[in-house]
């Protein structure tokens, strides 16, 4: 936990260096005059938006390096609050460049240059369609894939034309070294893109799955198992996910993030349940055995830790999938560390896995705490939503020391799981959460 | 302070450090009233070039 720790820190500290740098590289060997604060003040802001926005690229690069004891649902979430700081980081550029001398208006002016004014006005728009479509996608409508493809076109342009931009107005970057600085920054940031969008599926297509099974599950959901085709399958640690791409080509854009649900033994056959929850997953039940798949992970740190004594998964709804991979590892593996599981659904017959659950309660030391939000006839457990006091009773139980919580649900669970195990005590470190939705 | 808080929180201070590194770059690079820069190093040319403004670059 401490490494992960270390690790963290010093990827936030190399973050900030590299970003915070660019206003003085830009300085460096300058032998302009200055010019007053505001304006200065807000090139500085200029560089460091532009900056902000490189780094952008490598946050979506799905790179395992990066900050290994992260989750990429933490990743991401992180590239999407840096977005909204680059995006009002860059638009505070032309706003105090403007209140400094409103001689800039004419940069935005036509008349005074056509193609830059266009170029500007280009950027801004770009800039505010690819916050307010990430921010407000599922309101707007718009489906998944386009969204990734616009994200894509809008990031592209803005860089570019920030480039542009940039080597235009010349006023800093106006050397031969700044300026090839500024262009292969630019360019490794769209070309990581484009590792991303071609050179890693054309190695997924170099080893496709295909459907084994689709098999229905309680509660709206489908669990779809794949087998590798003319390869050895796929290493990973029970509770990581993969990005998933079934009955498409690899450079396909309906590609979706799903948690392993099997064991992590079985590198020959994966499965993934998905709950119909939105156009893609609404069809996965009508998905052909024998189509192709391919998938791009393992990703993700939410893993049990070996130095644990014991776990608490709490899980709610379809957050039991990670969940349920590190059970069946856990049972496969012969693992004697005592493993408890408060699990929250909507029903009891929609739990799903819960006959499993319930035989692997029966045969190996898991304490199995159902949870349904109605309480069937005869149900003599405890119903309803969970509430802070569940898991205050579960740390009384398990304790706050060698004891490590893994939680996965809807977010207002997850909310309520971490601030009320934090506040009963338990370390940051030994709490592993994940939320589903990334995307 | 659930993990969504924190990382939440965590851009808030980078971009807070961020927004101070740009100002303190303003400042270094801003002239007082006498027209001489603050801030140390090869700037502040001492009026060989004009400072830049819009038409003087040709995009």
């Amino acid at each position: 936990m401490a490494r992960f720790a270390n690790q963290r820190a010093a990827w936030v500290a190399a973050y900030v260096v590299f970003i915070a740098a660019m206003p003085w590289l830009a300085a460096l060997d300058h032998d302009r005059r200055g010019r007053e604060f505001l304006l200065e003040f807000s090139v500085g802001l200029g560089f460091i938006g532009l900056a902000m926005m490189w780094l952008q690229f490598a946050l979506t690069a799905r790179f395992r390096w990066i900050a290994p004891g992260s989750g990429l649902d933490t990743l991401m979430q992180l590239h999407r609050q840096a977005g909204i700081s680059a995006f009002a980081l860059v638009l505070a550029h032309p706003v105090l460049a403007i209140a400094a001398d409103d001689r800039f208006l004419d940069f935005l002016d036509p008349r005074a240059g056509l193609a830059r004014a266009a170029a500007l006005w280009v950027v801004l728009a770009a800039l505010a369609a690819i916050v307010g479509s990430s921010l407000w996608r599922r309101a707007l409508g718009i489906r998944y894939e386009w969204w990734r493809l616009a994200h894509a076109v809008l990031a592209t342009v803005i860089v570019f034309i920030g480039l542009v931009h940039v080597l235009r107005v010349g006023f800093y970057i106006d050397d031969g070294w700044k300026r090839a600085t500024w262009s292969g920054l630019t360019a490794g940031a769209i070309g990581l893109l484009g590792y991303t969008r071609v050179v890693r599926p054309l190695r997924l297509a170099r080893r496709p799955w295909r459907v084994a099974e689709v098999r229905r599950e309680p509660g709206s959901s489908w669990t779809v198992a794949l087998e590798p085709v003319g390869h050895g399958g796929l290493r990973f640690e029970a509770g990581q996910f993969a990005w998933v791409t079934i009955g498409a080509s690899p450079f396909s854009l309906e590609q979706h993030p799903f948690s392993f649900a099997s064991s992590a033994e079985r590198r020959d056959r994966v499965e993934f349940t998905v709950k119909e929850l939105g156009d893609w997953t609404g069809r996965i039940g009508q998905t052909p055995v024998g189509a192709k798949a391919y998938l791009d992970g393992p990703y993700g740190a939410f893993t049990l830790d070996r130095q644990a004594g014991r776990a608490v998964c709490i899980a709610g709804g379809v957050g039991i999938t990670p969940i349920m991979s590190i059970l069946r590892t856990w049972r496969d593996r012969g693992d004697e560390r005592p493993v408890a599981l408060l699990y929250a659904a909507g029903s009891l017959e929609g739990m799903v896995y819960r006959e499993e659950l319930e035989e692997m309660a029966r045969e190996r030391p898991l304490e199995l705490m159902l949870l349904p939000r109605e309480a069937p006839p005869g149900w003599t457990g405890e119903a309803g939503l969970p509430t802070a006091a569940m898991f205050e009773r579960l740390v009384e139980r398990f304790g706050t020391r060698g004891t490590q919580y893994l939680v996965c649900g809807p977010p207002p669970l997850m909310e309520l799981a971490e601030r009320t195990l934090l506040a009963r005590g338990v370390p940051a470190g030994a709490i592993r959460a994940e939320r589903f939705d990334i995307v | 302070m659930p993990h969504y808080q924190r990382t939440r929180l965590l851009v808030v201070v980078l971009t807070a450090v961020l927004v101070v590194v740009a100002a303190g770059f303003g400042w270094w690079r801003s002239e007082d009233d006498s027209g001489r820069g603050r801030g140390p190093g090869p700037r502040a040319g001492h009026g060989q070039m004009a400072p830049f403004l819009p038409g003087e670059e040709d995009g």
